[in-house]
């Protein structure tokens, strides 16, 4: 017998009388999942789905003693509905999907690993974690309870560089156009940490450089490329009506401590929470040190 | 083929592109089949959504985007601004459909706000987002103009009734005190029951307790407007209308940005009205066209040139302090 899952994922609306499905996404939708969900929101709900903010897709207007059927009808397209509660929420991942020019790590396969891995865990009160491709952190990690950022270091190899300085527009933020010439791309960043130094070599002054990695995607001869590929953490920052930015407290680690860090901060929030208390309070109360001290320390 | 057209995006793989829609966070059932039949068609069998609530289909040959964008139009997507410099697609909180905490119409002050922006140019990019409450879902402090409706309460003692419910709510108990909240259930299943219970939570979760109301010996309630927030719950939810609304409106914010910059913005209104909000909007435009250097985001120029100089240009004139509620200047004050 189907065991009916009844976590989360039915909202209450204004009017009594009807749910709302809460369907986790995070922003990327088959075609298939796409005509399931249009089926159901002609049948059952008023014709519309609505986006959230993070990436979900809501089906509103469906008459509450309808709601464990459409549940079940969603599960066998499979889209579970959910996140909401006190869990680990749909990951918010930017929109790069190897196709943005700017990513540099593997979001979706973060992604993945991510939910199967922590998705719908129950934690002390929501937790909402993100992924960004790249510096520009498009999925805000700053408000999230763990926001995860990709980052490239570049490194300058001398003997294949051609001295076009392509790299040195790039950092500046400059605007590409692609080959074909068209559309274009404008550098989001403005860091300016290449330089032409007295050599005409360029220089990369790493105090500015935020290992964004644009400039290795332009260089022409392949003369930058990463010397490492790596993530940094946030945490404890949260949006709603009390914002308040995260904590960075990982500027560069690889991905084993990147999943080190995620267990440890959940284990952090588990322990020392007190009642429903956010992850952003607790370390309000505790400090930040305390955090470090549990989480970040090596054994 | 004029493929610098709004609404195109480069991939890195040569030769495609994304297309992006502006949808207002709501998507039509023709409007889905359409972008599932394109997305099978023409890309990769997929659909993106954004955080600014546009939908993206991704993988479309370029020498196909004509085209595409030719069957899209007819189930009315209209192309998203991927013009850099311009105001980007305005973002609504999903209230008007279903939010208990809805305190102003957001649909349609998305419309309006949305047909008088949207696309304009601008000297960097320039975003906007609507809350239709102070639950701020729509991170109005991270945007270059973040509005949340507002209702200011005021009780009529004559009115009321003294049964205490405006206080619950504000204590953050809300509608899961009202058990009346769901009708009896057709199903009256213990899991149907226990699924209502658990379902509430999320919902209603999100008022956090806030306690502004304080009943007196008598059980009458009074308002402690340093605490209010002025999300009329408590308007909305009082059985004999004893609660008022003494002035309702928009709070505006200014000069937030997410991303990797990010930084909060500034409220600088706390209750303007529609007329008002679209003044400040439109010389905020203005200002930002007017003193940016260069491709300057808006928040930058306004940490450059500081909150007031930015006060002095775009509020002068607008005799907000005059209308806003005698408490609120108080507090303000
Ligand atoms: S975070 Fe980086 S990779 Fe992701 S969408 Fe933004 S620019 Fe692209
Ligand atoms: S883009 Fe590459 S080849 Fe051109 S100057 Fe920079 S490192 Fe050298
Ligand atoms: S990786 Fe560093 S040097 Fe390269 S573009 Fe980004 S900030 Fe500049
Ligand atoms: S809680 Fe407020 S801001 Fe959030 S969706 Fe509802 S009305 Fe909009
Ligand atoms: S103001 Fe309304 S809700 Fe509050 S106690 Fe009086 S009657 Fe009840
Ligand atoms: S409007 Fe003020 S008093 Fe009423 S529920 Fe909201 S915070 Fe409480």
């Amino acid at each position: 017998m189907t065991k009916i899952r009844w976590t989360s994922g039915i909202l209450a609306q204004k009017q009594r009388e009807y749910t709302t499905m809460r369907v986790p996404l995070s922003g990327r939708i088959t075609s298939e999942q796409m005509d399931k969900m249009a089926d159901i929101a002609e049948r059952d709900g008023k014709g519309i789905v609505l986006l959230t903010i993070r990436k979900s897709i809501e089906i509103p207007w469906i008459k509450y003693d309808q709601s464990l059927k459409v549940q079940r009808e969603l599960q066998q397209a499979k889209l579970e509905i959910g996140s909401c509660g006190r869990s680990v929420r749909t990951v918010v991942r930017c929109a790069s999907t190897g196709r943005c020019p700017f990513e540099v790590i593997d979001v979706e396969k973060k992604y993945q690993e991510i939910t199967d891995r922590y998705y719908g865990k129950s934690t002390p009160t929501k937790f909402k974690t993100s992924v960004s491709g790249c510096a520009n952190a498009c999925a805000n990690p700053y408000i999230n309870d763990f926001g995860i950022v990709g980052k490239a270091h570049p490194r300058i190899d001398f003997s294949k560089c051609d001295k076009c300085y392509k790299c040195v527009e790039a950092c500046k933020g400059g605007v590409f156009a692609t080959e074909d010439g068209i559309p274009e791309v404008e550098g989001a960043i403005t860091q300016e940490a290449i330089t032409i130094g007295e050599d005409g070599m360029p220089r990369i002054d790493y105090d500015k450089c935020i290992d964004c990695g644009w400039c290795i995607s332009n260089c022409p001869p392949g003369a930058l490329g990463a010397e490492r590929v790596g993530y940094g953490i946030y945490v404890g920052g949260r949006g709603g009506r009390y914002p308040k930015f995260a904590h960075e407290v990982a500027r560069f680690v690889s991905e084993v401590e990147l999943f080190r860090i995620l267990e440890g901060t959940i284990e952090y929030f588990r322990k020392f929470a007190e009642g429903r208390e956010r992850l952003v309070l607790v370390l309000e109360r505790l400090g930040i040190e305390h955090y470090k001290e549990h989480v970040l320390k090596e054994d | 083929m004029a493929v610098k057209a709004r609404g195109i995006l480069p991939q890195r793989q040569k030769g495609f592109a994304t297309l992006r829609f502006v949808v207002g966070g709501q998507l039509t059932v023709a409007q889905m089949r359409k972008l599932a039949d394109l997305a099978r068609r023409e890309g990769k069998e997929m659909v993106l959504t954004t955080m600014r609530k546009t939908v993206e289909l991704p993988w479309i040959r370029l020498e196909k985007v004509p085209e595409v964008l030719k069957e899209c139009a007819g189930v009315g997507l209209r192309p998203g601004s991927t013009g850099m410099r311009t105001v980007k697609a305005v973002l609504p909180c999903a209230a008007t459909y279903r939010c208990a905490f809805e305190a102003t119409d957001v649909m349609g002050l998305y419309d309006k706000v949305a047909t008088r922006y949207f696309g304009r140019d601008a000297p960097a990019k320039f975003k906007i987002s609507i809350s239709g409450c102070p639950n701020y879902c729509m991170h109005p402090y991270l945007n270059d103009i973040g509005i949340v409706g507002r209702v200011h309460p005021r009780i009529n003692l004559d009115k009321c009734i003294a049964c205490g419910q405006c206080a619950r709510l504000c204590r953050g108990e809300a509608i899961t005190q009202k058990t009346e909240a769901y009708p009896a259930s057709p199903l009256p299943t213990k899991a149907w029951e226990e699924a209502m219970e658990l379902n509430r939570a999320p919902v209603f979760d999100a008022t956090t307790p806030l306690d502004a109301i304080i009943l007196d010996e008598k059980g009458l309630p009074h308002i402690d407007y340093d605490k209010c927030i002025d999300c009329g719950l408590c308007v909305r939810n009082c059985p004999t209308d004893a609660i008022e609304v003494e002035r309702s409106g928009f709070t505006v914010m200014v000069g937030g940005r997410g991303g990797r910059k990010a930084r909060f913005g500034n409220e600088i209104v706390r209750i303007a009205s529609e007329e008002e909000l679209f003044t400040i909007l439109d010389r905020t435009l203005e200002y930002h066209e007017k003193f940016a250097q260069g491709r300057e985001r808006l928040p930058d120029a306004i940490e450059r040139l500081g909150l007031e100089h930015y006060k002095e240009h775009v509020l002068e004139g607008l005799e907000l302090d005059g209308k806003q509620c005698s408490t609120m200047k108080a507090r303000s004050g």
